[in-house]
């Protein structure tokens, strides 16, 4: 970072020679015409909101907050070189937004050499007055809304030193002019959407220290000139689309401390040159597709202190050999094909705080060293580790995440897990872990993430968790776990997965005090009883999963009070009554708008953690739905955007109301293995996503909606066992509900799909006006004969003249005979012929 | 139809044995293939995660209980672009809906593997080239829509071994040549409406038919 306010008190700018030490009237001017241009965007603001309060008609405009002049001398006034207009709103989010025109006014001071409009959600483009501030030093627009393109006119201003348009909506390629700014030294362009190369012209910034491209599109390479800038300390090109090998010219970057290129698709080996590198501290390669052996030089830095190389194709060989010279903090060798023991160099790393150690091949204990070094957060999931979990390890007050997911852990829960009281994440799936969960564990009182999923724990008493808590997400499920649900739980619940136990009774009826559960997952176990209408009360339920129990009586009316709610899944019960015609107003199935779970905004831990915590959380939400006909796990990383209806297998009667074609967002309505009757409702036509409906066994009579041919994205349609007849409607994806299975043993389908002639299309076609107004024009208009006959005529003419068409030919003849009956154009062309 | 799946009862369990977890992936990569190939400006495609173990749960995709991909229905999904080899490696898909799109280029050759194919819809795109011939292969094929596209040369005459074709239309295309007359073609109603847009849903009264459409193709009836 440059130091403004150094660099900026001690330049001597002569430019305006006025008698007074006031800042230039038409400075002044310009500045209150910016304010009263940003309080104009909207008449409740005034300039309090801004925190301008300062800037009002008093002589001189240094004496303004925010602003800095040039230092007073004999011989000039001083005029305005800094504004510090850094996050101006001071009302609660969201802040207001500003368009970029307000910045007009700031193009007058051309005296300004620091300019920082920094987080004020300005919107639009950047505009070209950008170029009237050519002594500008130090542009700060970070974390803004603009637009379009960035302007050539800002690679011209030669002076300046910092440039940083992270976090803004910019579009465009990085324009050549960039090399025209050979005093940069800081360039920050993070979080946009900038595409295509990064120009060969980077290389004449030889005095940039700072390069930074983080999170955008940029692809291609990553130009050979970058070894020019032999000054850089850090480069960042994270989570772009870089697809090459590191360049092997970036060893020659002596100064480079800090090299950022994960999340890309680099390919090939890491190269010998980083070796060179003698200053590197971090290094950050994972996500990305390198593959080759993991150097050992790479350890023998002795300033390094995060490495991070997961996730690649890179293999780990000598595990054993490594004598480490570095002092690592943070360390990441996920997937990186590590055989064998946990490898016992890590120990010397006595500062490390982050080891992830995930998704190798990872074989025996947890090693007592590794329970004792204090680490903050341990991954160690997908691996093939076995034993009990050494007591040492709870012991630790430093231990904030403790991943262990799917390896082969066995035994119990230490009594004393409850002293790790710096836990936030504990996950323990898929292991072998049995008997209770330890009481103690509801004494930690910063745990968020609690996953015990896939276990064979037991016993039917709970930990007494605080209802003040900060836990938001428990998983119990899939083990044995038995008596009354339990609901012990803290107030912020978000998730609630206790499926594929034997807990047994009712659903508790104080439900609702978790107010702010979106997910609750109880499938499969023996819970017997009503719906409770308190179920009704939490509107943040987005997901709820009762499939495979025993409850018994109707879906309560309340239902549609659940207004988040974008999965139901009660199927296989006892339940009975009629689908209530409020499940219509399931608003979150009628149109689901991209509302995130409050999971990504609900904790504020620092960067690494919380990128844990949405990953992790993620697999608690893995979600088993019968889903077009097969049992299938919907993964929670993406089950935002899957909106399901089961109510399958039950004693469901009564006729399906017409409210549930309003439930548009639909992907999956499942009604089989009910007791419905009466007709198919015409307004399935409009479940506009649906991709799968089963109607299939039930008791519903009359024909087939021909409003179902505008289900454009239907894949499976099963009205099987049912007392259907009629024609099968035709047209779109109807077409292509062929399989005879998904229509049998109804009292009288027919159509094309099954082969099965309808009767009223014995000799003749429908006659005119007929067909229904919803369906696809049909096929022949008689309002277009009387246009269309004459000129019809004399194309067919011109056409059977020109093909052929009618070779005298007996054979063509007798299959015109046959099948008189199936088009009545070929009719006509046949009496035309005649 | 019947004897196609119970020849698939014999042989899944032995191939599933064997290559479960593999058939999955190289099905969900070839999706994934797909994809690339495609220009999606609705996002149709954005539930198509390629971390998943299979496409299984993907939108538009249909598997059968063995986790093979047997539906891709991706019609009126204005996707452009065009299709490549990878498809050939949807083993058991058996409808493949295209219709109703942009796609441009040829229809791939490997097509042909798709030995399951009942349905092949791939009308009102902008596919051209030429039929190709390995759509014989495709026994099970009974729908064969390839309307309303660019296609040019002929009706390949291997079409004539196809037994289970119920409905071909060809119409609309740039098509030239004879009319095969052998196998189904010789007992196909035949439509040769001027425009077949509006009958083709109608004309479904027959389950068996072609639609050859005399507008822009120049097809010939042979003489027998």
């Amino acid at each position: 970072m440059a130091k403004p306010s150094l660099l900026l008190g001690s330049i001597f700018i002569p430019i305006f020679i006025l008698p007074c030490l006031s800042c230039p009237e038409y400075q002044k001017q310009a500045l209150l015409q910016f304010k009263s241009s940003i309080i104009a965007v909207n008449s409740s603001f005034d300039s309090s909101t801004f925190g301008l309060e300062s800037w009002n008609s008093s002589p001189s405009c240094c004496e303004w907050d925010l602003i800095t002049c040039s230092s007073p001398s004999n011989s000039t006034s001083r005029v305005v070189i800094g504004l510090y207009l850094s996050a101006l709103s001071t009302i609660l989010p969201p802040q207001p937004q500003l368009p970029s025109t307000v910045l007009e006014p700031l193009f007058q001071i051309k005296s300004l050499m620091l300019l920082d409009i920094s987080s004020n959600n300005i919107y639009g483009e950047i505009s070209s007055g950008f170029a009237n501030l050519s002594k500008l030093v130090h542009l700060d627009m970070m974390v803004n809304n603009f637009n379009g393109f960035i302007p050539s006119q800002l690679f011209h201003l030669q002076h300046l030193e910092y440039l940083d348009l992270s976090s803004n909506s910019l579009h465009g390629s990085l324009s050549p002019d960039v090399g025209f700014l050979q005093n940069m030294e800081f360039l920050k362009l993070d979080e946009n959407f900038l595409t295509g190369k990064v120009p060969e012209e980077i290389g004449n910034l030889t005095k940039l220290q700072q390069f930074s491209l983080r999170a955008n599109q940029f692809s291609d390479g990553i130009p050979s000139s970058v070894s020019y800038l032999k000054k850089l300390q850090l480069l960042d090109l994270s989570n772009n689309t870089f697809s090459m090998e590191i360049p092997i010219d970036i060893g020659n970057l002596p100064n480079i401390s800090t090299l950022t290129l994960n999340d890309n698709q680099l390919t090939g080996g890491i190269p010998s040159s980083i070796r060179k590198l003698s200053n590197l501290e971090t290094l950050h390669l994972e996500n990305n597709l390198l593959t080759g052996e993991i150097p050992s030089w790479l350890f023998d830095f002795k300033g390094l202190k995060i490495l991070n190389l997961g996730n690649n194709r890179l293999i780990l060989n000598y595990s054993g050999k490594i004598i480490p010279k570095c002092r690592l903090s943070h360390l990441s060798l996920k997937s990186c094909g590590v055989a064998g023991e946990i490898p016992e160099w890590i120990s010397t790393q006595k500062t490390l705080d982050f080891l992830d150690l995930s998704e190798n091949k990872l074989q025996g204990t947890f090693p007592q060293w590794l329970a004792e070094m204090e680490v903050g957060a341990l991954i160690l999931s997908d691996n093939n580790l076995t034993g009990s979990l050494p007591l040492a390890l709870f012991r630790s007050l430093s231990l904030s995440v403790l991943a262990l997911s799917r390896n082969s852990f066995s035994g119990e829960l230490p009594e004393n897990i409850g002293d790790a009281r710096a836990l936030i994440i504990l996950m323990l799936a898929e292991n072998n872990f049995s008997g209770p969960i330890p009481q103690s564990i509801a004494q930690i009182y910063r745990l968020v993430l609690l996953d015990l999923s896939s276990n064979r724990f037991s016993g039917n008493t709970f930990p007494p968790f605080d209802p003040q808590g900060f836990l938001a997400l428990i998983d119990f499920s899939s083990n044995e776990f038995s008596g009354e649900v339990p609901m012990s739980f803290s107030q912020e619940t978000i998730i609630l997965a206790l499926g594929g136990n034997m807990f047994s009774g009712p659903l508790p009826s104080n439900l609702s005090s978790l107010s702010i559960l979106e997910h609750l997952d109880l499938h499969d176990n023996n819970l017997t009883g009503e719906l409770p209408e308190s179920l009704s009360q939490i509107s943040t339920l987005q997901v709820l999963n009762l499939r495979n129990n025993s409850l018994q009586g109707s879906i309560p009316e309340t239902i549609s009070n659940l207004s988040s709610l974008r999965i139901l899944d009660v199927s296989n019960n006892n339940l009975t009554g009629e689908i209530p015609e409020e499940c219509g107003n399931l608003v979150r199935m009628v149109e689901t708008p991209n509302l995130l779970s409050s999971i990504y905004n609900l904790f504020s831990f620092p960067g690494e953690l919380n990128h844990l915590l949405i990953n992790f959380s993620a697999e608690s939400k893995d979600l088993v739905v019968n889903w077009k006909k097969s049992k299938r796990r919907l993964s929670g990383r993406n089950l935002d955007i899957y909106t399901l209806l089961d109510l399958s297998k039950n004693q469901l009667s009564g006729e399906i109301p017409t409210s549930l074609g309003a439930l548009k967002a639909l992907k999956l309505l499942n009604v089989s293995y009910n007791k419905l009757s009466g007709k198919i409702p015409e307004s399935f036509g409009d479940l506009e996503n649906v991709e799968s409906l089963d109607l299939s066994h039930n008791q519903l009579s009359g024909s087939i909606p021909q409003t179902l041919a505008k289900l454009n994205q239907l894949g499976n349609l099963d009205v099987s066992n049912n007392q259907l007849k009629g024609r099968i409607p035709v047209g779109g994806q109807m077409n292509t509900m062929v399989d005879p299975v998904y229509y049998a043993n109804n009292t009288g389908l027919c159509g094309m799909q099954i082969y099965e002639q309808c009767p009223e299309d014995e000799p003749l076609p429908p006659p005119p006006g007929s067909s229904e107004h919803d369906t696809k024009e049909p096929w022949f208009l008689w309002e277009g004969v009387a246009i269309g006959y004459p000129v019809g005529f004399m194309l067919e003419i011109g056409i059977i003249f020109l093909t052929g068409y009618f070779t005298p030919s007996p054979s063509t003849n007798r299959r015109h005979h046959r099948h008189q009956q199936h088009s009545i154009r070929r009719r006509i062309l046949l009496e035309l012929n005649v | 139809m019947s004897s196609s799946i119970s020849f698939l009862c014999f042989l899944l369990p032995i191939l599933f044995s064997v290559t479960f977890t593999l058939c999955t992936n190289s099905e969900g990569n070839a999706l994934h293939a797909l994809r690339i190939r495609l220009s999606d400006p609705t996002n149709v495609l954005q539930s198509w995660d390629p971390t998943l173990v299979n496409p299984c749960t993907w939108f538009h995709v249909t598997c059968d209980s063995n986790n093979h991909v047997i539906r891709l229905d991706l019609g009126n999904s204005n996707i452009s672009g065009s299709l490549g080899p990878e498809l050939g490696q949807l083993q058991h898909l058996q409808y493949l809906e295209l219709y109703r799109n942009s796609i441009e280029g040829k229809i791939p050759e490997e097509l042909g593997n798709l030995k399951y194919l009942i349905s092949m819809d791939l009308y009102d795109n902008k596919f051209e080239g030429e039929i190709p011939k390995s759509i014989a292969k495709l026994k099970s094929l009974r729908f064969l829509r390839l309307n309303d596209n660019n296609l040019t040369g002929s009706i390949p005459r291997e079409l004539t071994t196809l037994s289970n074709l119920k409905v071909l239309d060809v119409s609309n295309n740039n098509l030239c040549g004879t009319i095969p007359v052998d196998g189904p073609f010789a007992s196909f109603p035949m439509e040769r409406v001027l425009k077949t847009t509006d009958s083709v849903d109608q004309s479904y009264k027959d389950w068996c038919h072609m639609t050859l459409d005399a507008e822009k193709n120049k097809l010939r009836n042979r003489g027998r």
